[in-house]
């Protein structure tokens, strides 16, 4: 394949304490490609070879990912989205690195030494229902007037306490969500809370952790995890890069670099 | 996956009751809105970490992995 073909894919851009220099890693990207530094003053680029037109698929997202973990011990991390390419390291230079330098070296200053640690809470499903209903008197009556009746009658009732199970279940996840953020988004500021999906999932929020927070954040956790089980379960995942705080969008052409 | 399965029908009106009822209202679950790009690019990951420390099994990451391709997806075929 000759090289005209081929684009630049971004995975990062990275600094440390001192600027970075060209380096070409050891770290295997994308379709096994090198992956190398393109530097600009105080801050780099982190990219492979990739071919023009790739989507993001999961051979993407496992190269991505590894090659992010690699470097995140030894630089300061902005991951770049999933997919992202710019037409050549000429292209990437002029239209990112130089432009927006003073703003990613900010970045870059503002992350160091911070990491990213998801905390998922989520219900155990069959305590949950039992709970919902028991504490709800319409919902219960419903359900007893439901079970006089005989299987083929009742149709309509047994959709509405479904409808209102349903309903009950949405607010109590509010206020459940609520009470675990009460406590931990009033110690650790910097927090951001994203959609949660399906019906057990009651709480996605992310964390920027200091190092030296870490600790302090899992003994939290555990003070909660006690008062909250059985029915609610809490998990953290992390360390990783701070995608939900600073996630860059790098285009090929019209290149730009967009924080949050 | 989905709130009205036979688990909660089992819970709420006992094992003989088996019926089936109510659409699948949940499928607006892949309505994705742009504020969650963000985090699905940051939930990938997690699933790579949560796999790689065997939290969860190799076919529980793909499917859960291939909603969130989805999703994005949803999101690019938006923006484009």
């Amino acid at each position: 394949m000759r090289q005209e073909s081929l684009a630049t894919y971004v995975y990062a851009i990275i600094g440390g304490e001192e600027p970075v220099g060209r380096i070409r890693t050891t770290i295997r990207g994308l379709e096994e490609a090198e992956v190398e530094t393109v530097p600009y003053r105080s801050i780099a680029a982190v990219v492979s070879k990739a071919p023009l037109e790739c989507k993001v698929r999961r051979e993407m997202v496992l190269a991505h990912q590894k090659v992010l973990e690699q470097l995140m011990g030894r630089y300061t991390v902005l991951p770049v989205r999933y997919g992202s390419r710019t037409s050549d390291e000429a292209d990437l230079v002029e239209e990112v690195l130089r432009p927006r330098e003073a703003e990613l070296h900010t970045l870059v200053a503002r992350m160091r030494g911070k990491a990213e640690f998801g905390l998922r809470g989520f219900y155990r499903k069959e305590l949950v229902f039992r709970e919902v209903v028991e504490d709800n008197p319409v919902i219960r009556r419903l359900r007893d007037k439901i079970a006089q009746l005989p299987p083929e009658q009742g149709h309509r009732e047994r959709v509405r306490v479904g409808e209102m199970v349903q309903s009950a279940l949405g607010a109590r996840k509010e206020r459940d969500a609520e009470k675990i953020m009460r406590v931990l988004g009033a110690i650790f500021s910097e927090h951001k809370i994203n959609a949660a999906y399906g019906d057990e999932n009651l709480l996605n929020a992310s964390f920027l952790l200091d190092r030296e927070q870490e600790t302090e954040f899992d003994a939290w956790l555990a003070r909660l995890e006690e008062r909250l089980a059985p029915t609610i379960g809490l998990k953290c995942v992390g360390p990783m890069p701070p995608f939900n705080f600073v996630c860059l969008t790098i285009q090929t052409k019209s290149s730009h670099v967009s924080p949050r | 996956m989905f709130l009205l399965d036979d688990l909660f029908e089992l819970v709420i009106f006992g094992p003989a009751k088996g019926l089936a009822f109510l659409g699948r209202q949940v499928e607006k679950e892949m309505e994705v809105r742009m504020g969650d790009e963000q985090g699905l690019h940051a939930r990938l990951f997690e699933l790579q970490l949560e796999l790689d420390r065997g939290d969860i099994s190799e076919d529980e990451y793909l499917e859960l992995e291939d909603s969130i391709l989805q999703r994005l997806e949803v999101v690019a075929s938006r923006q484009s």
